[in-house]
């Protein structure tokens, strides 16, 4: 009632309608509003006396009304609106937010060291680090920093990507402020002792020998080395074994002096905490770090960086390049498809679309939906009866300088029999003569999949599952406190949205816009592919571990390419 | 405090005012100086704004979750707790989680509601206790019966349950191990009423067709594909059931399943009496009680004979056999090495114990295992233990290794050989040595630490309740647990050590590399 009432009063039509009242004319309503004074001898006769008797309790109704209104609309607008981050005078970032939950704190420290500030000679220098920063410092003796932390009932844990190195642990809010010392105590005084570097060397070995055995970790790390020649992103983020063998003490610490310093760092703080307590304590920690001025100009290296990616490249994102310009994209390092034959039994395809950076929030997040559109073997457009037994995904991780929006597909496993458990372990797959014609032929149907995505454009219905599907996954991640943690300091390094205004945008994007998107998704020829294929153990190159070669599907649309024959 | 009187001042000379003009006029404004019609509209602001505030608290303010009132301690149907929740406070336990409510339906199938406004999901975990051991025939119907209680019914075939399904919008899964079933589902408030006839109507008429028993076999075949393509996951299975002497059911023994036999075991085993629903997250209470209420209304059946398993001589003794290190090889460039004891039940005194000294061996970096193996030596991506509790599984100690290029078949074994002795050392040195006071420290906070974890996520939250709940702790279980963690003694772990790290299974793989080694 009331607010048919108050929306009438304000509106002002011509004849208004209350459920209370009944229709009152517009010019009594003028009366009522203005104060036009009414003659008493008339008051009888008048149809709005009842309503003028009352309008001294109606009024502060209508405006208790309005209030409620204003006070949910302006609700409604800082929702989402994640808290400005503070800088401390020596450049470290702090980005603080409050969850109430559990009586739980996640403190991630992200250092812009990942594999991208990689000199020439230098892979893996990154990932190695990570690492032996848990060696010691000037305090702590070797395990003791992890003993450290574990009394206070975390963990700490060390993750390195293209764009970051980040160190993280969640711990009781009453313990922040040891977490954060310790936290400090790694990253500004770490001693890389030289006698814990070889031990550790044959840990990481065994890492990427574990990540190697991973067909989809393969496939994408090789999408990237194929589409990205020059850049520091054509490196695997763990660094190549070869290189890893060959790091030295000297090269560690000339990463860590340039690449760990203050202002390469953001400090992300989620749980129950406040912003007033989090910036104190993470001051007492942090606040002493200071960057000479000469540390602090190498921030530049990592925009350096930028400039290595083609302007063919970075101009024509998610663009289909016409065919004259089809020599230059080569040149600039859209390749043909790239077969790997492999000892270890893999098999599979990929293929890889450059997509636009993390600073483009529109692009970043259009992309996000194709992947998500596209889906995978359980919903989306890759679920098709084609793929069946097959593990096929889609999946885009926007980065600092350029995306590549990545589809790999994988035959499932092959087991010779179940029911016998005590077997010993086998390969995971047998290399068979027709796994060649296998992989052409899943990245022949992964091709009809995207012909057919731009050819019949997804629904508005396909669209609306697409945008839930992906924020329920965000909201899946970021539930915990390490998961928004991590949300928020990715974003950060990578300069992308806040996970907020990324979740709020998904809502938004228009469907025309994603439409656009797809369209400029391009040809067969322009995309970067890569191809997995097991090599027999009884060939005539078995001593050969591994075998790149150039090719081109099977229907090579330039005759100045042919598909190299698999060894 | 000053200002506050100021306005009051002011208030009460307009008021006199205006009433001294005239006693009741709508409009006075008309007639005075702005000054009083500033005056009017201050009043009626501040009216406004009293009124606007009280709606809020009146209307719009979550109900507190304190205000409902039920808890194990009055409610007669709720068994008591293995584990005394102690009286004092060493500050480890867990904060208070607003009050769960238990609700016992007609049927007997209990309820337990977790109102949480500040989520934005709902989640819902069915849980039905088993209680009786199985043959092999009746564990491989289980775990069928398991898997395609929403493969369709009478009233509703399998497309129509899955599109029930697929409007929850959050996944529905179902996890069978030998103490209980639990199907987990993820919704929203709006869907709880399709949820609950979902689950209702899986435990209540699922008719096992033939159909459905095939594509409940051909998903149980496709997990163990997954899994066994995990060298890890695989050797790790083949490990534990060295120890209990029990193997999955083959696919021959799910061949045989027939649908009468499932539809017999679903009557036998599928009690309203061992079943309990635990629902977490912001809903409306009463809503939820009339929604399972109605579903539930048919899920009313006695247990009908059923005859307790009793294994026969050869299946015992391969159960008592004395047990034998394993060792094989394997074509892989990866090694591994596992070792397995047996362990408590959740509902075992000895669990709080047992559960430090998983943490004393294998969990975290400064553990024994991860700093006597991998820092010392190394060795090994992987290094550590695992501790499955929620699934009854025993305790495996782990090491995975790559067997580097240069190294001859020969070292490669005597390497494996050595990482097995390291690991084995480690778990007869807790039997015979007691830990320090550092170590104790760090491992008691850490397992505290690690149960706070496990409560940050919605589905974990109602998996916990309903779990210690089907299990005979009572829900308020999860809330004393840190303080029993905080409490155990190095006596309490030699107690346990020697109880349980006596008897165990190795199993570990020599990387032979038949493609790297000459």
């Amino acid at each position: 009632m009331v607010t048919v009432f108050c929306g009438a009063y304000f509106a002002f039509p011509g004849e208004l309608s209350c459920p209370c009242f009944g229709t009152i004319p517009y010019r009594h309503c003028f009366e009522v509003v203005f104060g036009q004074e009414c003659d008493p001898a008339n008051a009888n006769e008048s149809p709005m006396k009842s309503i003028l008797k009352l309008w001294k309790c109606l009024l502060p109704i209508s405006l208790l009304t309005v209030l409620i209104v204003l006070y949910q609309s302006r609700a409604d607008g800082s929702e989402g609106v994640p808290p400005e981050a503070v800088t401390l005078t020596n450049g470290l970032r702090i980005l603080v937010r409050e969850r109430h939950t559990t009586p739980l704190v996640a403190v991630s420290l992200w250092v812009r060291a990942g594999a991208r500030e990689e000199r020439e000679g230098e892979n893996g220098c990154a990932h190695f680090l990570e690492h032996t920063l848990f060696k010691g410092t000037k305090t702590r003796g070797v395990g003791e920093i992890d003993a450290a932390i574990e009394t206070l009932g975390g963990s700490l844990d060390a993750a390195t990507g293209p764009d970051y190195a980040c160190y993280s642990t969640t711990v009781p809010a009453a313990h922040l402020s040891e977490a954060l010392a310790i936290l400090a105590d790694v990253v500004r005084k770490a001693t890389i002792p030289a006698e814990e570097i070889d031990r550790e060397r044959n840990v990481i070995l065994d890492e990427l020998a574990l990540h190697e055995d991973s067909d989809a970790a393969r496939t994408i790390d090789l999408l990237y080395t194929r589409a990205f020649p020059k850049h520091p992103y054509r490196f695997p983020p763990g660094g190549d074994p070869a290189n890893i063998r060959m790091l030295t003490r000297d090269a560690l610490s000339t990463f860590y002096i340039r690449c760990y310093t203050p202002a390469r760092c953001a400090l992300v703080l989620v749980g129950d905490l406040s912003a007033e307590s989090a910036r104190p304590a993470a001051e007492e920690a942090f606040g002493f770090w200071k960057a000479s001025e000469k540390e602090s100009k190498k921030v530049g290296v990592s925009q350096a960086n930028s400039a290595e990616i083609p302007d063919a490249v970075l101009t024509k994102v998610l663009t289909p390049l016409s065919h004259s310009d089809r020599e230059s994209a080569i040149a600039n390092g859209i390749k043909p498809p790239l077969s790997l034959s492999n000892r270890a039994g893999k098999r599979g395809v990929g293929i890889g679309f450059i997509a636009p950076p993390a600073s483009d929030f529109a692009g970043s997040c259009a992309t996000q939906l194709i992947a998500m559109l596209l889906g995978d073997r359980c919903g989306g457009r890759l679920s098709d009866r084609s793929l069946s037994g097959t593990a096929a995904t889609a999946q885009f991780t926007p980065r600092h300088d350029i995306g590549l929006l990545l589809i790999t597909a994988h035959p499932n496993a092959r087991l010779p029999a179940l029911d016998s458990a005590a077997a010993p372990a086998q390969p995971n797959s047998t290399p068979g003569a027709g796994s060649s014609e296998e992989t052409v032929l899943l990245g022949n149907q992964l091709d009809v999949l995207l012909a057919r995505l731009k050819a019949q454009l997804p629904t508005i219905g396909e669209i609306a599952a697409a945008r839930r599907r992906l924020l329920a996954r965000l909201e899946y991640e970021q539930e915990t406190n390490a998961g928004l943690a991590r949300a928020v300091g990715y974003a950060d390094i990578i300069g992308g949205e806040p996970p907020e205004l990324l979740r709020r945008r998904l809502l938004q994007i228009p469907a025309s816009e994603i439409l656009a998107a797809i369209k400029r998704i391009p040809a067969p020829e322009y995309r970067v592919r890569v191809r997995l294929i097991p090599l027999s153990p009884s060939g005539p190159d078995a001593k050969t571990k591994e075998q790149a070669t150039d090719s081109l599907d099977s229907k090579p649309r330039d005759p100045k390419h042919r598909e190299a024959p698999t060894k | 405090m000053k200002s506050r009187t100021t306005l009051s001042d002011t208030h009460y000379q307009n008021e006199s005012v205006a009433n001294s003009k005239t006693p009741f006029n709508p409009f006075p404004f008309r007639h005075l100086p702005f000054r009083y019609l500033l005056g009017w509209v201050v009043r009626r602001l501040r009216t406004a704004f009293v009124g606007a505030l009280a709606a809020y608290f009146v209307f719009l303010s979550p109900i507190h979750p304190q205000a409902q009132s039920t808890s194990a301690q009055t409610n007669p149907g709720i068994p008591m707790s293995a584990h005394p929740v102690p009286a004092g406070s060493t500050g480890a336990s867990l904060p208070t989680r607003s009050a769960i409510v238990l609700k016992m339906l007609p049927t007997g199938v209990r309820l337990l509601l977790h109102k949480e406004p500040e989520s934005s999901g709902v989640a819902i975990v069915l849980f039905v206790r088993m209680e009786q051991d199985d043959s092999p025939a009746d564990r491989a119907t289980g775990l069928l019966v398991a898997s395609a209680l929403f493969g369709g019914h009478a009233d509703r075939g399998y497309n129509g349950v899955a599109e029930l399904a697929y409007e929850l919008g959050g996944p529905l899964e179902t996890l069978h191990t030998r103490q209980y079933v639990a199907v987990t589902c993820l919704t929203t408030a709006a869907q709880i009423p399709t949820a609950a006839h979902l689950l209702c109507d899986s435990v209540v008429k699922a008719d096992f067709a033939p159909e459905a028993l095939e594509r409940a076999r051909e998903a149980i075949r496709q997990e163990r594909i997954r899994r066994a393509a995990d060298a890890f996951e695989r050797l790790y299975a083949q490990a534990v059931s060295s120890l209990r002497g029990e193997i999955e059911p083959s696919e021959a023994q799910l061949a045989h399943v027939t649908q009468a036999q499932a539809q017999a075991y679903l009557r036998a085993r599928y009690l309203p009496d061992r079943t309990v629903i635990s629902v977490t997250g912001n809903f409306d209470l009463e809503s939820v009680i009339r929604s399972f209420r109605v579903d539930c209304a048919d899920y009313d059946r006695r247990p009908l004979h059923y005859p307790n398993y009793a294994p026969d001589e050869q299946e015992l003794s391969a159960k008592n056999a004395p047990l034998a290190p394993v060792v094989c090889q394997t074509s892989d460039a990866a090694g591994y090495v596992f070792a397995v004891v047996d362990a408590p039940t959740i509902g075992s005194v000895d669990f709080p114990a047992f559960t430090i000294l998983h943490v004393l061996l294998g969990q975290g970096h400064a553990s024994r295992l991860f700093a006597q193996v991998r820092e010392r030596l190394g060795v090994g991506y992987r290094v550590g233990t695992e501790y499955r509790v929620d699934r009854a599984e025993p305790l495996v100690a782990y090491l995975d290794w790559k067997r580097p290029p240069e190294l001859s078949s020969a070292e490669a074994a005597a390497l494996a050989m050595k990482l097995r002795g390291l690991l084995e050392d480690q778990i007869e040195a807790l039997q015979k040595s007691s830990a320090s006071g550092s170590e104790m420290e760090r491992a008691r906070n850490f397992a505290v630490g690690r149960e706070r974890l496990r409560h940050e996520r919605l589905r974990e939250r109602a998996f916990l309740s309903g779990w210690y709940e089907t299990l005979g702790l009572g829900f308020g279980f999860e809330t004393g647990l840190p303080e029993l963690l905080a409490r155990v003694t190095v006596a309490d772990i030699q107690r346990v050590a020697r109880k349980y790290l006596t008897r165990r299974v190795s199993l570990t793989t020599i990387p032979t590399s038949a493609k790297l080694s000459p």
